[in-house]
């Protein structure tokens, strides 16, 4: 009989029963969405929880067996930041040195259980707690939150300084639409006054003008500002007492 | 740079209106934005989405946050009403801050030797005869904000009348300033008039209400509910009438040619076919409120504008333009009078006055200012009305000219109500 995914899911189950473990459900672990999936089996020892991944996959080589282990361990390595054991359950047959790529397993903390066709689970390798799994999920978490949050502040301000130039172009294009206007004025008033040479408007107000001359006709002003006799008469305001 | 260059290159002008808020430096024209504004009810992630860190949001964005019409007639705060921001209406300060505060930021200048704004900000007349805390509320804003981002030097706050006039470049005449929310009749001879000052407690929002009446009575009553989409529909159709009885008269015979287009809007089309002449009624009542015409509106649930004061006496809301226009002209000496409506004349300012004579029309109907003059003709009483060149920004042109020219070392005088609020 060969070792299907089914049968090395029931003798692990089995075994981790018989040590009085209690299964859970994968779905009512707390750990990310995408991780979920590459889990076949939990169990809640006390306090810590324990995921198994099986291998049942057949190989034609030990090479091609070595990189797909090395691969799945790969994957599965960040589980262990969310519990405290991982597993990867291997039938007997691959469950050798050379096709265990120890560094890997070393780093990661991830062990081996070797299942035997006859129904017996060995630990190869017993998997390593990288201890306190709460507060490294949260914080890990947070982390995450944050480089979330900065990055969105950081488009922001990118945003920002997009609108700003936008606004900053707009208005210098009012600007120069406006000294257009302006010069095609003074171009027609030109031609006004080449065959009209007496300047009719008389000036609204003598007193202060003097000093108010550049802002009564400076032309880089708005419109509503030349020849507005509210200037002199706003300037006087504080210098006279009622 | 001597500080009155200073001043001319970083004048800033602000025009607080009930609709629309108009806002920026020195110019032809002002940036516009909608003086309304959510407080948001606890911190979301939203906030952070956005890059608000106040929990108000004001501006375009305000727009991201409304879903349905309930949800939007439930949590939008228009902070202004008849042109005034009740004193302990904390929500409604609120979103004055943080619309002046977005406003200023917007036109942050990197220049190095730019050290703020020289600020005038234009808020009712009523302010100055009544509301007296506006002002203090508004410097203490700016004091604020400046010591936040240090884009105020100084502000100073100017009647909307007096910067018209200023804006207008008339020394004297009587300004008559209508937006969405109040009508301020105002004669200026150097200074506003304080006595003569006579504010009415309507405005486009009147226009709007008998629009929605209309709307509904059309079968259009959820669309009725949308201020926005109203007030659109408002500007589309409203006619001034020369003679309200006649011109419905001709508009019901001669239906096709007061039509006008259909007003679309992305699923909505509305046209008023043979209805076309209620859009005569739409234009009158800024003018005529108390018209018989109107009274099955009132009794059907269309709120009346509410009374003002003026000099001890109730002035009703639904006072007509030109009987409140002479109330007012009367409290000025007879010599004033006479250099105020042949010289200066009056003049129509405010978006409420906006209002376009399409081709086709114009044997029935008026601009707002041949429609002052005529109806003041009917009291005997002859005078020059002009209506401004861009009625919604008058103002906010004012405030520039005021900040530019009032010299920088005359300080805020409680007295006369003018100089430069400071506090660096
Ligand atoms: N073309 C138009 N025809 C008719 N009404 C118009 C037109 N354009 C703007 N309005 C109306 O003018 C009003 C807004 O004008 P404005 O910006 O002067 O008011 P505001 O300053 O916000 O209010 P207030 O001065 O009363 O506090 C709105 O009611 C708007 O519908
Ligand atoms: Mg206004």
């Amino acid at each position: 009989m060969t070792l299907n995914k089914a049968k090395i899911l029931s003798i692990v189950k089995d075994f981790f029963a018989k040590k009085g473990l209690r299964p859970l459900l994968v779905e009512e672990l707390v750990i990310p969405k995408d991780l979920k999936p590459l889990i076949d089996a939990a169990f809640q020892d006390g306090k810590n929880i324990i995921v198994i991944h099986v291998i049942a996959d057949f190989f034609y080589s030990y090479v091609e067996a070595r990189n797909t282990l090395e691969k799945t361990l790969m994957k599965i390595a960040p589980i262990t930041a969310f519990v405290e054991k991982v597993y990867i359950a291997v039938p007997e047959l691959y469950a050798s040195e050379s096709i265990l790529n120890a560094r890997i397993l070393r780093e990661s903390g991830i062990g081996v259980l070797k299942v035997y066709e006859e129904g017996e689970v060995e630990e190869l390798i017993p998997a390593v707690s990288k201890g306190g799994f709460q507060p490294l999920n949260m914080q890990a978490i947070n982390e995450f939150l944050e480089r979330i949050k900065s990055e969105i502040g950081k488009l922001y301000s990118q945003q920002t300084s997009i609108l700003e130039n936008i606004n900053n172009l707009t208005a210098k294009i009012k600007d120069l639409e406006r000294r257009i206007v302006l010069l095609e004025e003074k171009v027609a008033s030109l031609s006004r006054t080449t065959v009209q040479p007496i300047l009719k408007e008389t000036p609204p107000q003598s007193i202060d003008l003097e000093s108010s001359r550049d802002l009564l006709e400076d032309a880089s002003l708005p419109s509503f500002m030349r020849n507005n006799p509210w200037i002199n008469e706003l300037r006087k305001r504080g210098r006279e007492r009622p | 740079m001597d500080i009155e260059a200073y001043k001319r290159k970083y004048a800033f002008g602000e025009d607080y209106g009930t609709s629309y808020y108009k806002f920026g430096p020195i110019a032809e024209k002002p940036d516009i934005m909608e003086n309304r504004g959510i407080i948001l009810e606890e911190k979301s992630v939203i906030y952070r989405i956005y890059g608000i860190e106040e929990d108000v949001v004001v501006g375009p964005e305000v727009r991201h946050f409304l879903g349905s019409r309930d949800e939007m007639i439930r949590n939008l705060i228009y902070p202004m009403k008849d042109g005034v921001v009740k004193k302990d209406n904390e929500n409604a300060w609120k979103i004055i801050y943080a619309i002046t505060k977005r406003g200023l930021e917007k036109y942050r200048l990197r220049d190095s030797k730019f050290d703020g704004f020289y600020v005038a900000a234009a808020i009712s007349s009523l302010a100055l005869v009544r509301e007296r805390h506006m002002y203090e509320r508004l410097f203490e804003i700016h004091k604020r904000i400046d010591e936040e981002t240090g884009l105020v030097k100084a502000v100073t706050i100017v009647p909307q009348p007096l910067a018209v006039a200023i804006a207008e470049k008339r020394i004297s005449c009587v300004v008559v300033e209508s937006g969405h929310g109040n009508t301020q009749i105002c004669p200026i001879s150097r200074y506003p008039i304080q006595e003569a000052i006579l504010a009415i407690n309507r405005g486009g929002a009147e226009a709007d209400a008998i629009t929605a009446e209309i709307l509904k009575d059309l079968g259009y009553g959820d669309v009725a509910r949308e201020e926005k989409v109203v007030r659109e529909i408002k500007e589309h159709f409203g006619l001034i009438p020369r003679d309200l009885e006649k011109s419905i008269e001709v508009a019901k015979r001669d239906w096709e040619r007061f039509r006008g287009k259909p007003f679309k809007k992305y699923l909505l089309e509305i046209d008023l076919g043979k209805n076309a002449w209620m859009r005569f009624l739409i234009g009158e009542i800024i003018f005529n409120p108390s018209h018989e015409i109107f009274e099955s509106y009132y009794k059907k649930g269309m709120p009346r504008p509410a009374p003002s004061e003026f000099k001890g006496d109730v002035i009703e809301g639904t006072i007509s333009l030109a009987d409140a226009i002479i109330k007012s002209i009367r409290e000025v000496s007879l010599e004033i009078q006479g250099l105020m409506l042949e010289e200066g004349g009056i003049i129509l300012s405010g978006g409420n006055f906006s209002w376009k004579v399409p081709p086709r029309t114009e044997d029935v109907a008026v601009d707002a200012a041949t429609k002052v003059k005529e109806e003041l003709l009917k009291h005997n009483i002859p005078a020059k009305v002009e209506l401004v060149q861009d009625p919604q920004y008058s103002v906010w042109k004012g405030c520039i000219v005021y900040a530019v020219a009032v010299p920088d070392d005359y300080e805020w005088n409680w007295n006369r109500m003018e100089g430069w609020y400071k506090w660096r």
